[in-house]
C-alpha cells in the first residue's frame, strides 16, 4: 500500500494530463465508468492516507481539470458529474482530510451542479454553501426511501473505512480513528443528500446503489458502525434504539468506542427502524450537530475545552430519559462504574460548597481534602462540646432551682430562626471556641435596640440583654403568636429581679443574639 | 419533585426540614431537656454515682436533640444508637475516641473517599444515608449541633 501510495503520488502528477483525455473521450459504456470507479478507488486509497497539502492541491487541480474539461458532451458531463460527485462524496469521507478539504469538495460538487464556474473558492463561501446544503438536506430527510438509501450508502462508506483504517494507521492512534470514522460518517450521510440535490438524483443514487450492492452482505456490520456514528453524533440525544440498560457516551473516541464497536449484536437490535426513525426526526438537527461535533473533534481541541463544549452540547437536547449521559474526559476510565462514581463525586463536591458557609473558617480553605478535614474537625469539636456541656450540666443539675429553671426555659426561648450565640464570661471554663467576648458584646450593644439606659455596670449588661430581648421580641409578634408562650413585661421584670438577686454569684450575664439576625457572632 | 417522590419510597424524611427545625429547635430542645433534668434531679439521691447522673444527663441531652430535630436520617440514627446504648448503659464516646486516634494517621495520606467515610461515620447512623443526601444530612446535623451547644451553654450559664 505504501508503495502504491508513492507510485500513485508520482502518477497523479502525471494523472492530470492523462486523465483529461480519458475523461474527455468518455463514452457511455459501463466499462469506462467502472474504470473510473476503480480509479476513484485507487485515488481514494491514496488520498485517504495523505494529509498533506500537496495531496489536497493535487486533488483540487484534478477536480479543476475535470470540471473545466470543455469538450465533453452533455451526457458525458452528466456521467462525469456522477463520477465526480461520487468521488467527492467518497473523498469527503476520508478521515485524514480536514474540514477545509471536505468543504472544498462539497463546494466543488455544488459548483459542478452550478454553471461550472471556478471550482475552488474561498472558505467563507464554502461555509455558506455547506450550510445551504445542510438546510436543504432536511427536506430530503423525510423521504423514507432516502433514509434507506442514505443508510446503505453510509454503511458502504463506513464499511470501507472500517476495513481501511484497521490496516492503515498512519499518524493516527487507535483512539482517534473511530473519531475520524464518526467524522466521516457524518459526511457520508450528508453526501448522498448532496447528491440528491443534483439534477440527476435518481441515476446518481442508482450508481451508488450499484457500488454499495457489492458490499450488501456486510450491511449488518455497517449498520453497527452507523450505530457508532449515531452514538457519537447523537450522544447528546438519547436514541430510541438504545437498550434499556444504562448507557454512557464517551467523547473523542475513547476505548468506549472500541468497546461499543465490539458489541455488534447489541447494536443490531431494531437497527433498521431506528435508522429510519433517526433519519426522519433527527436529520436536520443531527447533521448540524454532527458537523458541529466533528468540527470540534477534528480541530483537536483541548480536553477541557472539548469537555466543556460537549457538556454545553449535552445540556440543551438532553431528554429526560431514565439514564444519565456522561462524557468521559480524556485519560480517564470509561467504565460505567467509574463514570457513575465520578458523577457521584462531582455532585458531592458541589454540595460541599454549601457546607463552607456552615463551618467557620472554611471559606479560606480551598480544595476538597482540606475542606473535608475542616468539616471533620468541626463536627468532632461540636460533639465534644456537647459532651462536655452535658457533663457540666450534670454537675450543675444538683444546684438548680426549679423556679428559675422554668423561667429560664421561657427566657431562652427564641422564636426566630436565627441561632442563639451566647457570649460566655471570660473566666468560665467554657471551651475556647467562644473566646471573643468583650468586643462581641460591644458590637452587639452598638447594633442592638437598647431601650434601657442603666448606669450600673453590673446591671448594665443584664438590662441591655433583656432590653434587647424584649424589644426584639416585640418586633416578632407574629412569630411569637404561633407559640403558646408569650412574653410579658411582668415576666421579664421578674426575671430581671431574679437576675439581680443572683448578681453576686452571677457572672456576666448571657447576652442574647439580636433576633433580627444581623448580629451573627462568630464562633 | 420526581426525585422527591422516588426518594419517598426509600425514606420518609422531608426534603427541607432545616427551616422547620431551626425555628423550633431551641424551644423543643429546652422544653424536653429541662423537664428531663428536673426529673433526674428529683430522682437523684445523694448516694447515686456521679457517673450515672452524667450518663443520664448525656442521654437526655441527646434524646432532646433527637426529638427536636425530627425528619433527618441522622436523628433516627441517633435515636437508634441511644436506645441501644441506654439498654446497655454503655458510654457513647467510642466513635469520637476512635476517630480521634485515627485522625493523625488519616490526615497524612488518605484520599478523599476515606475522609468522606470518616465524616459519614461521625454522623450518627451515617452509613445508612444514601450518598446524595449525605451533604444535606451533614448540613442539618452541623446546624443542630451548633444550636444544641448554644442552648446547653445558655442553660448552664443561667443556672450557675
Amino acid at each position: 500500500m505504501e508503495n502504491q501510495f508513492f507510485s500513485n503520488t508520482n502518477v497523479s502528477q502525471n494523472l492530470q494530463p492523462s486523465s483529461m483525455p480519458t475523461w474527455q473521450s468518455l463514452s457511455s459504456s459501463e466499462q469506462q465508468q467502472q474504470q473510473q470507479n476503480q480509479d476513484c478507488f485507487y485515488t481514494q486509497t491514496t488520498w485517504e492516507k495523505s494529509t498533506t497539502d500537496q495531496c489536497i492541491q493535487q486533488f483540487d487541480s484534478a477536480l479543476s481539470s475535470m470540471v473545466s474539461s470543455p469538450a465533453a458532451s452533455n451526457s458525458n458531463m452528466s456521467n462525469e458529474n456522477f463520477v465526480i460527485r461520487e468521488l467527492i462524496g467518497k473523498l469527503g469521507n476520508i478521515g485524514n482530510c480536514s474540514d477545509e478539504i471536505s468543504q472544498t469538495l462539497i463546494a466543488t460538487n455544488s459548483y459542478n451542479t452550478s454553471c461550472y464556474n471556478t471550482p475552488l473558492n474561498s472558505p467563507p463561501k464554502l461555509n455558506i454553501q455547506t450550510m445551504a446544503m445542510n438546510s436543504t438536506v432536511a427536506e430530503f430527510s423525510t423521504d423514507p426511501g432516502f433514509a434507506e438509501r442514505a443508510a446503505k450508502f453510509s454503511c458502504f462508506g463506513s464499511r470501507s473505512f472500517n476495513g481501511r483504517t484497521t490496516q492503515t494507521q498512519l499518524n493516527q492512534t487507535q483512539r482517534s480513528t473511530p473519531l475520524m470514522e464518526n467524522g466521516k460518517l457524518s459526511r457520508v450521510s450528508s453526501s448522498p443528500s448532496l447528491k440528491e440535490l443534483g439534477s440527476q438524483s435518481q441515476l446518481g443514487i442508482q450508481e451508488n446503489m450499484n457500488c454499495s450492492s457489492q458490499l450488501q452482505d456486510q450491511i449488518e456490520v455497517n449498520n453497527n458502525s452507523q450505530e457508532e456514528s449515531t452514538i457519537s453524533e447523537n450522544g447528546v440525544k438519547p436514541s430510541p434504539y438504545v437498550n434499556s440498560r444504562k448507557r454512557k457516551v464517551s467523547s473523542k473516541g475513547k476505548t468506549k468506542e472500541n468497546s461499543t464497536s465490539s458489541n455488534p449484536p447489541m447494536a443490531c437490535e431494531g437497527v433498521e427502524d431506528s435508522n429510519s426513525k433517526r433519519m426522519k426526526t433527527n436529520d436536520g438537527e443531527k447533521i448540524e450537530n454532527g458537523k458541529v461535533k466533528t468540527e470540534e473533534e477534528l480541530k483537536g481541541g483541548t480536553n477541557s475545552n472539548d469537555e466543556k463544549q460537549n457538556k454545553s452540547n449535552t445540556k440543551p437536547p438532553e431528554a429526560p430519559k431514565d439514564y444519565i449521559h456522561v462524557r468521559a474526559r480524556r485519560g480517564q476510565a470509561t467504565d460505567s462504574h467509574s463514570l457513575a462514581e465520578r458523577v457521584r463525586r462531582e455532585k458531592i463536591s458541589e454540595r460541599m460548597k454549601l457546607l463552607q458557609d456552615l463551618v467557620p473558617g472554611c471559606n479560606k480553605v480551598t480544595g476538597k481534602a482540606l475542606m473535608l478535614d475542616e468539616i471533620i474537625n468541626y463536627v468532632q469539636s461540636l460533639q465534644r462540646q456537647v459532651e462536655f456541656l452535658s457533663m457540666k450540666l450534670a454537675t450543675v443539675n444538683t444546684r438548680m432551682d426549679l423556679s428559675i429553671e422554668s423561667l429560664i426555659s421561657k427566657d431562652i426561648f427564641q422564636p426566630n430562626n436565627s441561632l442563639a450565640h451566647p457570649i460566655f464570661p471570660q473566666d468560665s471554663s467554657a471551651p475556647s471556641y467562644y473566646g471573643q467576648q468583650n468586643p462581641a458584646i460591644h458590637n452587639n450593644i452598638s447594633n442592638g435596640n437598647v431601650t434601657h439606659n442603666s448606669v450600673d455596670p453590673l446591671e448594665n449588661g443584664l438590662f441591655q440583654n433583656l432590653g434587647m430581648h424584649l424589644s426584639s421580641l416585640s418586633g416578632f409578634n407574629d412569630a411569637a403568636s404561633q407559640y403558646p408562650l408569650t412574653f410579658s413585661e411582668d415576666d421579664l421584670h421578674s426575671i430581671v429581679q431574679m437576675g439581680f438577686g443572683q448578681t453576686d454569684n452571677r457572672k456576666t450575664p448571657i447576652q442574647f443574639q439580636n433576633l433580627n439576625g444581623t448580629n451573627q457572632l462568630p464562633l | 419533585m420526581e426525585a422527591q417522590q422516588q426518594n419517598k419510597r426509600r425514606r420518609v424524611y422531608s426534603m427541607e426540614p432545616n427551616k422547620i427545625v431551626q425555628s423550633i429547635f431551641a424551644r423543643n430542645y429546652l422544653s424536653y431537656l429541662v423537664s428531663a433534668l428536673m426529673k433526674i434531679k428529683e430522682n437523684t439521691s445523694s448516694s447515686k454515682d456521679h457517673n450515672d447522673i452524667c450518663k443520664n444527663v448525656k442521654y437526655e441531652v441527646e434524646m432532646a436533640m433527637v426529638l427536636s430535630a425530627q425528619g433527618f436520617a441522622w436523628s433516627n440514627g441517633l435515636k437508634v444508637k441511644l436506645q441501644r446504648e441506654h439498654i446497655n448503659n454503655v458510654a457513647t464516646t467510642e466513635g469520637d475516641n476512635n476517630l480521634g486516634m485515627e485522625k493523625d494517621s488519616v490526615r497524612e495520606d488518605k484520599e478523599d473517599e476515606e475522609k468522606m467515610k470518616n465524616l459519614i461515620s461521625l454522623i450518627p447512623g451515617g452509613e445508612e444515608i444514601c450518598d446524595e443526601q449525605v451533604v444535606n444530612e451533614l448540613e442539618s446535623y452541623i446546624k443542630c449541633l451548633q444550636m444544641q451547644v448554644n442552648v446547653l451553654q445558655c442553660l448552664i450559664a443561667e443556672t450557675c
